[in-house]
């Protein structure tokens, strides 16, 4: 379940497209679910989410729900930005290991002091006015002793 | 399989060429370009009817003159049996240029390729060219929109790697400012004045914890080098070097895997690197030199020890101890690297092997390396997601 809502201002930067296939991911987001897919052959779960499995090149997928917990391995804080993107700088991307062993990169919208490598994170949704898109926030109950 | 030699290297400074769109005397690609091929044939000693192949690096988007391989054969008037192709492979373009070029004369299809291209882009500002190449460096409909860009993922290399490790961000630094000791040396260089590592530290943030000065300029180049026969090199009575081996690896992801892994352990390197030494029949130990396509300092660190020439984990800190300085143990960029030759994206492999030239047919001036002998080259594209290697030998 996607419990963190974080609003943003204006459309997205740079919106993604979807697809016949990819379109159970992006209503999940708006709708409040993170998924991915599973090989219901070889039970591969990838990401981002494919119509095919790449370990063992079947077609037989499921969307499976997954937790959107996660650790972050590395991160980094962007300052020079495609123009695109300038009005959100500085921000912070990274890359976040999760519990069914996926690897994800995505924005993270936690405060650059508090950023740190291993810091446990959980997906949010961002609410831009055209659409929502993922990131992640730092986790309830971390940092607090 | 027919040998192979690199019997000439031309190119331009490194620097800004580009013309802005106003600017009432343009610079044209193919004039400048031109210019480079006929200094190459001239630095061969062949003639143009000897040419058979040429191999271009794809030119930007920015690039007026379309088709642009086949116009050039076109502008120069060149008959060749072999390839005239363009090849675009993100930062591994130039290096699959060269390497279809030595191909077609590996093969036989002529003895004389060029290998080629002009890389313009600097008119065109920093903050628009990366709405372009961000689609080039992720996923654009699961990671473009997050805002990642091409230099980020190096630059959570960094952070990773001091986590790991310990390194300093003044040990990775240390790259930048040994990389500008090299270009002051360079006349091809696009920078030359003295730097410090008080002034990249100082140096605006870029990609935490990336600076300006240890990430990649802006620039522009044109280039050309000759690949020959060996019996075309050894008439030409010019000096040359002789390709001794090769190795490539693509580890099957973009960016990052979709499942946990050592990023920064950079396993296509690593798996071309010994590609290489078992087709050259070589030791790490035994090379003298080597040029790497690192637009990063931290990637010099990363591809230097995934290649076994510094020791995994402490290149950093061999680094800042001189190790791959000019005079130290195994010379690395002596070009000045991509922070200080400079970095025209597309091309910044074939000056790599260029510099690689030079120094392993004496020629390279007050920066040579002496006794310089086994020089070898690596060139990336993605976050080193793909390597390909070559190491050129003095004939």
């Amino acid at each position: 379940m996607i419990e963190h809502v974080i609003p943003m201002t204006g459309n997205r930067p740079y919106p993604p497209r979807t697809s016949g296939f990819t379109k159970t991911f992006w209503d999940g987001i708006a709708e409040g679910r993170f998924q991915t897919t599973t090989c219901t052959d070889c039970q591969k779960t990838t990401f981002p989410p494919k119509p095919i499995c790449p370990a063992c090149m079947g077609a037989n997928v499921e969307w499976k729900e997954i937790s959107g917990r996660g650790t972050i391995y590395s991160y980094t804080i962007i300052h020079a930005a495609p123009s695109i993107f300038a009005h959100e700088t500085p921000y912070a991307v990274g890359i976040v290991d999760t519990p069914e062993r996926l690897r994800i990169g995505a924005r993270l919208l936690i405060p650059q002091e508090r950023l740190q490598v291993s810091m446990p994170v959980a997906v949010g949704r961002m609410e831009y006015e055209d659409g929502p898109f993922f990131g992640f926030v730092e986790a309830e109950g971390h940092g607090t002793k | 399989m027919n040998e192979v030699t690199l019997l000439a290297a031309s190119a331009v400074p490194v620097g800004k060429i580009q013309s802005r769109p106003e600017a009432p005397d343009q610079i044209l690609e193919h004039e400048l370009l031109s210019e480079v091929v006929r200094q190459s044939l001239a630095q061969a000693n062949v003639s143009k009817t000897e040419v058979g192949a040429m191999i271009f690096a794809e030119p930007h988007i920015y690039t007026k003159q379309k088709y642009f391989a086949t116009f050039m054969a076109g502008y120069l008037g060149m008959k060749c049996e072999g390839a005239v192709m363009e090849i675009l492979g993100n930062g591994m373009t130039g290096g699959l240029v060269f390497d279809r070029a030595v191909d077609e004369v590996r093969l036989g299809r002529t003895e004389v390729a060029l290998a080629l291209g002009v890389n313009l882009e600097t008119a065109v500002p920093a903050t628009e060219h990366m709405n372009y190449t961000m689609r080039a460096t992720g996923d654009v409909d699961f990671q473009a929109p997050a805002g990642f860009t091409p230099i980020s993922w190096y630059a959570m290399d960094a952070v990773r790697y001091m986590h790991e490790t310990g390194a300093t961000r003044e040990q990775i630094s240390s790259v930048a400012v040994k990389n500008r000791k090299h270009a002051m040396l360079n006349p091809l260089a696009q920078f030359r004045k003295p730097m410090t590592i008080e002034d990249v530290l100082a140096s605006k943030p870029i990609v935490h914890p990336l600076s300006l000065l240890d990430v990649p300029p802006r620039s522009d180049g044109a280039v050309c080098l000759v690949l020959a026969s060996r019996r075309v090199a050894e008439q030409s009575g010019q000096p040359y070097v002789v390709l001794r081996g090769r190795g490539s690896y693509h580890e099957g992801v973009h960016q990052i895997a979709d499942a946990p892994a050592d990023m920064i352990a950079f396993d296509a390197a690593r798996r071309a690197g010994k590609a290489l030494y078992d087709d050259a029949g070589l030791t790490p130990d035994q090379i003298d030199i080597a040029e790497v396509y690192a637009p990063c300092t931290i990637v010099e660190i990363l591809v230097a020890e995934a290649l076994g020439l510094l020791e995994k984990g402490k290149g950093a800190e061999q680094t800042e101890a001189g190790e791959t300085t000019l005079g130290g143990r195994i010379p690395i960029n002596t070009s000045g690297g991509c922070q200080s030759r400079g970095h025209p994206a597309r091309l910044t492999p074939l000056y790599n092997a260029l510099e690689l030239y030079q120094q392993l047919t004496s020629q390279a001036g007050p920066r040579q390396v002496d006794g310089a002998r086994i020089g070898l080259m690596c060139c990336e594209l993605g976050n080193y997601n793909a390597a390909l290697t070559h190491v050129l030998e003095t004939a």
